[in-house]
């Protein structure tokens, strides 16, 4: 059983100060939410999410490996593991668009982030999802004027402006 | 895209987003223009068109300028009419030109790789023709006083410079169309796009480095190295670079224009444009969002800003949207989730937002609360979080911990 300071000296990763460092990190194998991300056990969405043939998996650093980049500096989820513990992949292939990574832990790992504190997973089977919100229908693309189409590449010029709906963008911290 | 998933790098990736980062920076510059340079790639413009150098140069303090200069010298183009104005040459015979022999030279593979590598992200970084637009605004909502006095000023002592010179070269017989002149300008900074996709496939393409096609490229590069600019065969006008522009990172050099605290470009004469995470917004947006604001407003994608600007708590509360279900929020033990209902007026679309409350606290302590848009089909608060991620409802019913 960890606490978060101790997760924070052995991968000198930092997290905020307010945060409670001596609390013993809970470890759960359900569904759990850190921020943006949600850690979710593989089985149950197995119709959904796998990981592609042919993923390259790689095995996950005691220093922690990177899986979302906040934007606009915002603070990163690092995937901590004792080494020889875990292996991951970006290589996902999820019907809903919203898998970035999965895991295979063959004990408890955790998934670091500045602002949320630690996530405590026990071993099993994962995938990490972004979350999403809905997103208003396209405004339809002005017709674009000779001048602003010509500021364009030719290969784009040639391409058909047609402006797919997109029902719903991700988001991050 | 929000957030960045990370996926390892190689060499050749890692220099084309060091090339497309550079030039972000160069499109969003606020250093002094080099003048001596940009005039040599004009120069050398004119002499590929095989048009005679006016030597007359105008500089004008902001694209609003020169529109208003334009507009003021009675200079006389009917978009139309391109084939006969010099922007129609200088993109035909040296930007086509250099474009349509990168295309043969390069794959196809080259050519997608420096369209989503390259070009997206230089486009996006300076907001695409948010700028023309905002020009374009500005001619249909107010007559020229309105403007910055500096605007106005640097427009009138442009027109007087041109106003001996300038020639009538719409058709005869036909309406002169005297305010949409400023269209045919290339866009300097503001086309950085093309020059950072076609230098980059000019570099990958390798040969013979004494080329025409290169030299009618570099030309082209410098002309494109200010502001706008305005090619006619009696002068060539051009804006001076903003002196402020704000932007927010998005991760790995990938900027956009963004400013919450107030404009986030600014011209030399005053001249301001207000960003809301890429999106062009008016001055309220940032300054003064309100519900009565949001709801007049025209444009969708703006009403969204000026929600997300006021936050969407506040909005909810001084709307008085109607509340649809409240529920504990799974995983964060004292804490509950609201549904809300959100007109289709005000979102474009039938739509509910969820008022969901942050598992972690703030360094003083308190909650952030923020809102998600989800489909108008949610009928309850658990079911929308669920949505959020692709989850049902009994999944999410079951989370042990948020954070």
């Amino acid at each position: 059983m960890k606490r978060l300071m101790d997760l924070t000296a052995e991968t000198g990763l930092v997290v905020d100060l307010h945060l409670m460092l001596d609390m013993v990190i809970p470890v759960h194998d359900g569904f759990q939410a850190q921020g943006d991300l949600l850690v979710a056990p593989l089985a149950p969405l197995a119709d959904r999410v796998r990981a592609a043939e042919g993923a390259e998996w790689h095995e996950v650093s005691p220093g922690g490996v990177e899986l979302l980049r906040g934007l606009a500096g915002g603070n990163t989820h690092s995937l901590v593991a004792d080494p020889d513990t875990c292996v991951w992949t970006a290589d996902v292939i999820d019907a809903d668009g919203l898998a970035i990574a999965a895991f295979d832990a063959m004990a408890t790992v955790y998934l670091l982030h500045r602002e949320h504190g630690a996530t405590g997973i026990a071993a099993g089977q994962y995938v990490v999802r972004r979350q999403r919100e809905l997103i208003q229908p396209r405004v339809p693309l002005r017709r674009m004027g000779f001048v602003r189409h010509r500021s364009l590449p030719r290969a784009v010029q040639r391409e058909v402006l047609a402006a797919q709906a997109a029902r719903y963008r991700l988001i991050a911290d | 895209m929000e957030g960045m998933s990370i996926k390892p790098m190689d060499d050749a990736q890692r220099a084309i987003a060091a090339h497309a980062l550079e030039w972000t920076d160069r499109a969003l510059s606020t250093e002094p223009v080099d003048w001596q340079r940009w005039l040599t790639g004009v120069r050398g413009c004119y002499d590929h068109i095989s048009v005679r150098w006016p030597g007359n140069v105008v500089r004008v303090s902001s694209p609003l300028a020169m529109a208003r200069a334009l507009f003021l010298a009675r200079v006389d183009e009917t978009p139309g009419d391109e084939g006969r104005a010099l922007i129609g040459m200088v993109r035909g015979l040296v930007q086509d030109r250099v474009d349509g022999l990168l295309s043969k030279f390069s794959d196809r593979a080259q050519v997608t790789r420096a369209l989503h590598r390259v070009h997206s992200p230089v486009e996006a970084a300076v907001g695409g023709d948010a700028v023309a637009q905002a020009v374009e605004h500005a001619f249909a909502t107010g007559p020229g006083i309105r403007d910055p006095h500096d605007t106005q000023e640097s427009a009138r002592a442009a027109a007087r410079r041109i106003a001996p010179s300038t020639v009538r070269l719409g058709r005869a017989g036909q309406m002169a169309n005297r305010s949409s002149a400023w269209q045919l300008h290339l866009g300097g900074q503001w086309d950085s796009a093309w020059c950072a996709y076609a230098t980059y496939l000019a570099g990958v393409v390798g040969g013979d480095t004494r080329k025409g096609w290169r030299r009618r490229l570099q030309a082209l590069v410098d002309a494109q190295s200010a502001g706008w600019w305005w090619p006619h065969l009696s002068f060539v006008m051009v804006s001076d670079r903003p002196r402020v522009v704000r932007t927010e990172e998005l991760g790995d050099g990938l900027r956009r224009l963004h400013n919450a605290d107030g404009p986030a470009l600014v011209w030399p004469d005053g001249w301001s444009l207000y960003f809301w995470h890429g999106t062009r917004v008016p001055a309220w947006v940032v300054e003064k969002p309100t519900v009565d604001a949001i709801h007049a407003e025209a444009n969708v994608e703006v009403r969204r800003c000026g929600i997300e600007s006021m936050g969407w708590e506040a909005y909810l509360t001084k709307a008085r949207l109607r509340l649809i279900d409240t529920a504990a929020d799974p995983g964060n033990d004292g804490f509950e989730l609201r549904l809300y209902e959100v007109p289709a007026a005000v979102w474009g679309m039938p739509a509910r937002v969820l008022l969901a409350i942050n598992g972690s606290p703030e360094r003083d302590g308190t909650r952030r609360r923020y809102g998600l848009p989800v489909p108008a089909d949610m009928d309850t608060a658990v079911h929308a979080a669920a949505w959020t991620y692709g989850i049902s409802q009994d999944q999410y019913a079951g989370l042990a911990r948020r954070t």
